[in-house]
Parts: structure tokens; sequence; C-alpha cells
């Protein structure tokens, strides 16, 4: 257990040196607005957040994903993530017209929301009081809780910043820049999201969708910040929406999820030239090419709708592959292993993030 | 603008306590005002019997009997500083959690939710132009927020746990986790099923193996008591009952049905013990039900 950041290092080429979360800008900087309202004798409870839609669960009663907490305060090697709450899921309308759609989403972001300010309660009066500890054999001490990681795709990032999805025109949650400047130099200078504005944008938003669900009325919001008309539950969190107002600078990405989904792009990218040499003869168990791909994708298309957790590989796949008598199967058993991996690890929801990383 | 006040600076003359909640005002007409609007079906006219005002209590005394769980609020501001405010009384408020064994002492704030008042740990400023203020008005407001209950009740995380032995845990730990989502309650019984045939047939090992063994001579009679019925001098061994040679599965869960009823039980212990609830959410029509824990508690029982 760390209560307060240590020193920074410096490197060899004089330049600081980070190993941890708790050397981050963020928490430096948090850390010495709370040592400066609280007192010498208060620390900051640093939290990380970890939400992903991804892991989905269902118990055969309820289809939901959970919300998981981590202290990064606690300094041993085990990183120790802890469930703190199941959100439902709201899926996807059934009926394809844009008013039922617009009535999923809303649905999707209240709740996201609402479950977010549940979860908050007693922490958002804590992030701004502090809570009194007494270590054994020490003296009195004042944590006060922050939020210093948001662990999400930027799906989930979105959602819960309550951002308009990665098709808008400030895609960016940290700054303003726009869609068609993006990646090139004239978007390098793009100025950083305002928090107050954006969120008593939302916040006035909300409060109008309330009273009045018209889409019309959520134009301005969406136009002038890409925004949703909710507001976060996030900015509640003492540290977030005052101060240094960290709302967005908060949003880190896992790395193991990240090179997870990234290893399944790969692979399936390079998938049609695969099966374009292993359909070439008459070897292959499924027919041509073309009556192979088909195969595949109505596989991919009921593995969708029957996935369910399970720490075993989807036995489709593993027979699809194994039955292939071609050679080069034999020399692709390591990407086998590695799609199957992944796919187990991404189906079960075992991708906790164990590396969390956030660049600074 | 609705301010809370240090808890030691609640004993003041110009105080006034609400005669049916923990509330306390500045002024009489405060309070007249409060309870036409709180206690609107209540006698405002005649206090009730156990009623003492708040300066007319002992200073040992003039906290209200509802401060201890929720704090009053009152309707001013004060000019205390937080970092001033002294954590001997500051933690004097504070609901002891039992849960958070891994620290000395915390003080958590009570859930304002559930008592019906703001936490007074200590002066809050609250900034009516505050964003975070305004957003976390936004949510008290919602009709969930005074809807979350205790998933189990406390009492059944008190209870002491049947799972008490390493294998009676790992078994347990086995038959919830196995396959990432556990087994079903069939697999669990022909589980348990399993374990006690396993059991059965060690001791039965360990019966062939006593049997094997050398059997006790018989005593030779001494030269006085000739003609007396020779006794064979009882084994240690066989000499126990069946309970104290049954496993520990065996004594703990002698039917499946049995061990099942218990790991559902212990499945509720822990989820009482670790403080989870539940709230039923309406939006746009339809309810659900998010289970959560504290985040707060969650993070300090991590610590």
């Amino acid at each position: 257990m760390q209560l307060w950041a240590a020193q920074l290092g410096l490197g060899s080429d004089g330049t600081r040196v980070r190993a941890e979360i708790m050397d981050s800008d963020l928490f430096l900087a948090e850390e010495a607005t709370v040592r400066r309202r609280h007192g010498a004798l208060s620390f900051v409870l640093g939290l990380q957040l970890f939400v992903d839609e991804a892991v989905v669960s269902w118990s055969g009663a309820y289809y939901m994903y959970p919300i998981r907490a981590r202290v990064v305060n606690i300094r041993d090697r085990q990183v120790q993530w802890v469930t703190v709450g199941y959100i439902p899921h709201v899926g996807k309308s059934v009926a394809r017209t844009a008013a039922a759609r617009r009535l999923a989403s809303d649905k999707r972001n209240a709740m996201l929301q609402r479950c977010l300010a549940i979860l908050l309660r007693r922490f958002v009066g804590a992030s701004q009081d502090g809570v009194p500890i007494t270590f054994p054999g020490q003296q009195h001490l004042i944590a006060v809780p922050r939020i210093v990681s948001l662990v999400a795709d930027q799906l989930g990032e979105r959602a819960v910043m309550c951002l308009m999805g990665n098709a808008c025109e400030f895609f960016c949650s940290h700054c303003m820049v726009r869609r068609t400047v993006a990646g090139g130099p004239r978007g390098v200078g793009a100025a950083p999201r305002d928090v107050t504005a954006v969120l008593d944008a939302q916040l006035d938003g909300a409060i109008t969708r309330d009273r009045d669900p018209r889409p019309s009325l959520r134009k301005p919001l969406a136009v002038e910040h890409s925004a949703l008309a909710f507001v976060p539950a996030l900015g509640a969190v003492w540290g977030l929406a005052t101060d240094n107002k960290q709302l967005f600078n908060i949003i880190s990405f896992d790395l193991l999820h990240v090179w997870k989904l990234g290893v399944v792009r790969m692979v399936a990218q390079r998938f049609p030239s695969f099966l374009h040499a292993a359909c070439n003869g008459k070897n292959a168990r499924l027919g041509p090419l073309s009556d192979s791909l088909e195969a595949l994708n109505l596989r991919a298309w009921e593995m969708g709708h029957l996935c369910v957790p399970s720490p075993t590989p989807p036995g489709y796949v593993v027979s699809l592959l194994l039955h292939a008598s071609h050679p080069s199967f034999r020399a692709l058993a390591a990407v086998r292993c590695t799609l199957l991996c992944t796919l187990r690890n991404h189906s079960t929801g075992a991708s906790i993030p164990r590396g969390s990383v956030r660049m600074y | 603008m609705e301010q809370d006040v240090p808890s030691h600076a609640d004993a003041g003359n110009g105080c006034w306590l609400c005669w049916y909640c923990p509330r306390i005002l500045m002024s009489r007409a405060s309070r007249s005002r409060h309870m036409s609007v709180r206690h609107a079906g209540s006698n405002r006219l005649v206090p009730p019997d156990a009623f003492v005002e708040l300066h007319d209590q002992a200073p040992s005394s003039a906290r209200p009997p509802a401060v201890a769980t929720g704090g009053p609020v009152v309707e001013d501001a004060d000019t205390a500083t937080p970092s001033t405010a002294p954590l001997s009384d500051v933690s004097g408020d504070d609901e002891r959690h039992p849960v958070l064994g891994g620290l000395g002492v915390v003080g958590v704030p009570p859930d304002a939710y559930s008592t019906g008042a703001l936490p007074v740990l200590r002066r809050r400023n609250v900034f009516l132009t505050s964003t975070a203020a305004r957003i976390r008005a936004y949510f008290e407001a919602m009709p969930e927020a005074s809807a979350t209950r205790r998933l189990v009740p406390p009492s059944v995380g008190q209870r002491a746990s049947r799972f008490d032995t390493p294998v009676l845990r790992e078994a347990l730990k086995f038959a919830l986790g196995a396959g990432g989502k556990g087994m079903s309650e069939a697999d669990q019984m022909k589980y348990l099923s399993v374990l006690l045939l396993v059991e059965e047939g060690g001791r039965a090992q360990r019966r062939r193996g006593r049997r094997s063994a050398p059997r006790p001579r018989r005593v030779p009679p001494p030269a006085s008591s000739a003609g007396e019925v020779l006794v064979e001098s009882p084994s240690p061994v066989d000499g126990e009952s069946s309970d104290e040679d049954a496993g520990d599965i065996a004594r703990a869960f002698p039917t499946p049905h049995s061990f099942l009823a218990a790991g559902r039980q212990e499945q509720r212990r822990v989820l009482s013990k670790l403080c989870w609830d539940v709230t039923p959410l309406e939006v746009e029509g339809a309810t659900y039900r998010f289970y959560s824990r504290d985040l707060l508690l969650a993070a300090l029982d991590m610590v």
C-alpha cells in the first residue's frame, strides 16, 4: 500500500522515469490539489474503473456486463480487479425504424449513467470530503477517493462520457479535432475539450430530453460537441469536473484488450489469402474457396447468435481446421492456437486488464 | 442554499431541531416551514412527548438520536474550513463497517439515501454554480435514488460458514467455478456423489489395510482367573464410531441435496458480507435490476 506518490527518478538522458500510474501527471496533480485542500495528512485513494460491454455474460436469466474497479495505491504484483456491479445489457431494437433505434439507444445510455450514478453515490460525497482512516498504530489520515483512470474501448469510452459514436464530427474524446482534418498536420493543434462547457450543455440537454424527447431538440448538442443528451455520472466526482477537470484525461485503454482485438483483426485480414491457397486443390473439406467462405460466414453468423460464456473453444472452428488435410494447416498451428486463445478469452470475459496503460 | 454544518456546532441556541426528523434549522420559522413541507401529515402544533429542544438537552446528549446514523442538515452556511475540522470530531459520526477489517478505523460517510439526510461528515461547500453539484443533484432526483436495497439481509452474513475446512472450501470453489460459470445444480449433486464415493473408497482401503495387519493377540488369562471368558482386547481403530470414521465431506453433507442447499446458503452469506445491493431501475418503460456494491466501501475493503 503506497499512500503518496514517490519522487520521480531521472533517466540517463535526464528525462523523468515513470513506472506506475501513481507516477502520472494526473495523479500528481490530484495529489497536490487534495493535500492543499485537506491538509498534509491526506492522500489520494486512486481508483481505476473498467467497463467493457464486450464481456457481457448471460446467466440464463440476466444479460449483463460487469464493471470492475481497482485501487492503484495497492502496489503488490498481483493486480486485483474487483467486480463492483453488473449493468443490464440493453439490446438493439428489433424494429428497424429510426424511432425504435433511438428508443433503444436512449434506453442504453440512460441505463449506463443511472447505474454509474448508483455506484458512485457515496463515492461522490467522499471525493469531496474525504474519508478519515486510522491505520493500526498510525495517526489519523484522510483518504480522498479519486477516479484516476477509466479503462474502456472506444465504444465504452464514448458511452461513459455520453458522447456520440466514432462516426461523428468530433470523434476524439480529448480534443475538438474535426473528422476531416484528423490525422493530418491541420489536426495537430486542435483545442482540448472544455469539460465545463460540455457538461453544462449535456446537463441542459438531459433536462430538456426528460421533458421532451424529440430528437430535433438535441441537434445543437450534437453539432457543437458531438455529445448526447445525457449527462455523465462521472462528472459528479470531485476532481473530474472541478479543480483540475480531469474528466476526459482519465480515459485509458487496456493494452491487452487492444492487442487481442488487433490479433483477431490481423488474422481475419489474412484469412482469405490463406483460404485461397488452402482451397486450391481438391483436398478442402468444404469444397472450393467460395463454398468454404460461405460455410465460414454461416458459422460466424451462428456463433454470433449462439455465443455463450464458455472456456471451451468453439468446436466447429476447431473441427474445421483440424479436419482439413492440407499441409499448410500444420504450418499454421501456431496461428490457430493464437486465434482460439483470443476467441476464448474474449468470449469468456477473461480479458481483465492486467496491463492497463495510459500514455502521458 | 442548503448546506451542512459540522456536527460539533449543532448544540448552539440558534439551532432548532425538527420534531420528526434529525434535520436542524436555524430559526423557528424555518422549522415550521420545513415541517409544513416535509411532515405535512404530522401534528405541528404540539411536539411529540419525547421531544426535547436542542438547547435544553444536556451537552452529552445534545446530538439528536438520528445523527449517529444520518446526520443533520442545516439550511445555512458555516465558516469552518474542512481542513481545520478535528479528525476526532469528524470520525465520531461515522458509520463503522465490519467488512473493512484490514484497516484500523474507517469512517465512511453515511448513505444519504437510506437515511433521508445528506451526509454531514464535515461542512461541505456546495456551490450552486458547480457543475459537479448540479450533476449530483440531477441524479439524486432520480426515482431509483431511494430504491436501493440489500440483496441479502445483513443477518445472513453474520452466520458461520458451513464450508469451514480446506477440503470443503475447495470443493465449493470447484463446483461454483468449474467451466468458468460453474456447474449446474444437477452436476453439483453428481459431483458430491463422486466425492462421497472417493471418500468411501479411501475408507474401505484403510479398512482393508487394517485387516491385512496382524490380528491382536489374545491376552493370556492370569493363572488366578482360570475359567473366565477370554476377551479380545479391543483395537482402538475398530472401536471408532462410524461418524468419526466418515470424512469431512460425508460428515458435512451426507446427501447431495444438502450440498446444494449449503452452496446456495454460502452464496447468500458472501453476497451479504460483501454488501451487494439491488436497485430496480425503470428506464423508458422497462424495469431492470442493477446489482452493485458501493464503490467506496469496495475500495476501502480492497485497501
